[in-house]
């Protein structure tokens, strides 16, 4: 028992730190975009980075973000039905939607890591004049994944630990 | 297999799976992998993956955090309260004037902030106790509440107008230009329906008692208040309509005002803001996450040939060009009861736009109509997101079947507010043509 604990902490901890440190990245987006605007509007000079920059932020922004939004259970889903369930049939039903939740997860790791795999074997860097490398970028999906999987996974064991003994497996967490 | 039964089958399941509460992200994503896997074995899988890319390459998605942002610190600083203390006293003494002035504060707020749940919820724990207290009926009082929380849609600056700029690649500016007049009209027909209806019963929404009423001097004092955050708001749509820069500089813009207006009034506190920041980054994560799954459905949707079969199905149905677009919003209504407006626009839009376009409909027009009829969609039961942000902060007298029953009458009025601009298109382009033209 205390192993799976220590295993749903350390998940949670990971999630949340990650969107955490994460959701501060607006704030370098804030201020990238502040300097292209005055480069463009008052020296009529545009940066050939701020628009690249930006989308790759922003890409890294909610697919590091997601895992966290996970933990808090915010992800919208219809719960009208399921709330009229008792706590602990409510968690066997998430224990078994959980099947879903994974399926699409380890997909879309496998997928995304067959498509980051070549451009991280040849460290390709982007085709614009700022010319960034594009690779990390790219693995960016299948981790982002990643973490998003770890937090399902996470969120199956307690719902499961519920369902079976009635008990929650963390009381400072629930 | 038919195309058709596949069909069927999807979205038999869809329904089945939302029914058991798992995130819509996993439902649509899931059964995308699902079917793609059955029609073409393990290979259909990596057609997913060049659209989810290419979803992370959309910059202009970006300005969807800034927006919540300047929105949340703009709430968190204090001025609904103060916006609503305004309201209350210019407002208070007419019969129902709190219920017209609610939806006036909602509409502004959810503007700001652009996704329609924090309007809902602040105006709930604001309004809610206010407009009960003077014995106005909790139906009367909740639905103006939800129904003005939603205006946030439509009114620019407005989360799902961004969205379908990608989905639809058209103007965003022009989408938000677009959506400004029907917005202020649904917001004109709540306020005379709640007048009316107070009028003709006042004892759904009664005045202000006399000694509650302030003098002029008083009013004009407590508007001092609000310069600062109308000039921030004024100032992010005026510079998205009027073009003078793009959309995402037009939240930068706005994200910094809120951060002056807020220190000005000395209500920026870190807390304030790393809190802000944790939000937005929560509510994108779940928004953009939403649209990558809503991209893989849609990739091998499409791939199943999808466009051919809704295509000649609906030219087989004989409707005309009028009998498609009346079935397309009752299909957006139908969704919307079940589905959020993300995942709605990802799975219809890019089937219904060339149709739309082919019978040489707007689609700036089409993408207006498709938020009116997801403001429905937010205040729908079963599954209207307003129903529930709201169920959250209403006292312990009001259940869910009472929020039912209070947004009837609302979804009416968005009903025919719908038709009004299905009929007037002018209402939505005029706008837009007469800004970037």
């Amino acid at each position: 028992m205390n192993g799976l604990r220590l295993l749903v902490r350390t998940i949670d901890s990971v999630s949340v730190n990650i969107g955490h440190l994460t959701s501060y990245t607006m704030l370098i987006l804030l201020v990238t975009s502040s300097i292209e605007i005055v480069c463009r509007y008052f020296f009529n000079n545009p940066t050939t980075w701020a628009y690249e920059f930006g989308q790759m932020t922003f890409g890294c922004y909610f697919l590091l973000a997601g895992a966290m939004t996970l933990k808090d259970r915010e992800h919208v889903g219809m719960d009208i039905f399921i709330e009229k369930l008792s706590p602990r049939n409510r968690a066997w039903v998430n224990s078994v939607t959980f099947g879903f939740t994974a399926l699409f997860c380890i997909i879309l790791i496998w997928k995304g890591w067959e498509f980051a795999a070549p451009s991280i074997q040849k460290l390709e860097h982007s085709t614009s004049v700022w010319g960034p490398p594009i690779y990390p970028y790219k693995f960016m999906l299948p981790f982002g994944c990643f973490l998003l999987f770890a937090q399902a996974f996470s969120n199956f064991i307690k719902d499961s630990y519920f369902a079976l003994s009635g008990k929650h497996l963390d009381h400072g967490e629930e | 297999m038919s195309m058709g039964l596949i069909t069927v089958l999807m979205f038999a399941l869809l329904l089945l799976m939302l029914a058991t509460g798992l995130p819509v992200v996993f439902v649509i994503g899931s059964i995308g992998i699902i079917f793609s896997f059955f029609l073409w074995g393990a290979g259909g899988l990596s057609m997913m993956i060049y659209p989810t890319y290419g979803l992370m390459n959309v910059f202009i998605l970006s300005a969807i955090p800034l927006f919540i942002f300047m929105g949340l610190i703009l709430q968190k600083s204090g001025i609904a309260d103060e916006m609503f203390e305004a309201i209350y006293k210019w407002a208070g003494g007419l019969r129902g004037g709190l219920g017209a002035g609610t939806v006036i504060v909602c509409a502004i707020i959810a503007s700001m902030v652009g996704i329609s749940g924090a309007a809902t919820v602040t105006m709930g724990l604001i309004a809610l106790p206010a407009m009960l207290k003077r014995n106005y009926s909790k139906h009367l009082a909740t639905g103006t509440i939800q129904a003005g929380g939603a205006l946030g849609l439509l009114i620019p600056p407005s989360i799902p107008f961004l969205v379908y700029a990608f989905v639809a690649r058209e103007s965003a500016a022009k989408l938000f230009a677009s959506g400004l007049l029907p917005g202020l009209l649904l917001a004109s027909m709540y306020i005379i329906y709640i007048l009316v209806r107070a009028y003709l019963q006042p004892e759904l929404a009664p005045a202000l008692p006399v000694e509650e009423r302030v003098s002029l001097r008083e009013k004009f004092r407590c508007l001092g208040a609000l310069i600062l955050p109308a000039l921030i708001i004024f100032s992010v749509i005026g510079c998205v309509i009027f073009g003078i820069t793009t959309i995402i500089e037009a939240s930068v813009i706005g994200a910094i005002g809120a951060l002056i207006a807020a220190a000005t009034r000395r209500k920026l506190t870190w807390t304030m803001v790393r809190e802000s920041l944790h939000k937005s980054a929560s509510v994108t994560a779940m928004v953009m996450w939403i649209a990558l799954a809503a991209v893989c459905f849609g990739a091998i949707y499409t791939g199943l040939g999808a466009s051919d079969l809704v295509q000649s199905a609906l030219a087989s149905m004989g409707l005309g060009k009028w009998g498609v677009l009346i079935f397309m919003q009752l299909s957006f209504f139908f969704l919307g009861m079940f589905l959020d407006d993300t995942a709605i626009m990802f799975l219809t839009i890019p089937l219904y736009l060339p149709i739309v376009k082919a019978f040489g409909f707007d689609p700036i027009w089409f993408g207006t109509l498709f938020v009116i009829n997801m403001q429905m969609a937010f205040i729908t039961p079963p599954y209207g997101l307003n129903l529930f942000y709201m169920k959250g902060v209403v006292p312990p007298g009001i259940s869910m079947g009472d929020l039912y029953r209070s947004v009837i009458p609302f979804i009416v009025i968005q009903a025919i507010g719908l038709a009004i601009v299905m009929i007037f298109p002018e209402i939505a382009l005029w706008l837009p043509r007469v800004l970037f033209n």
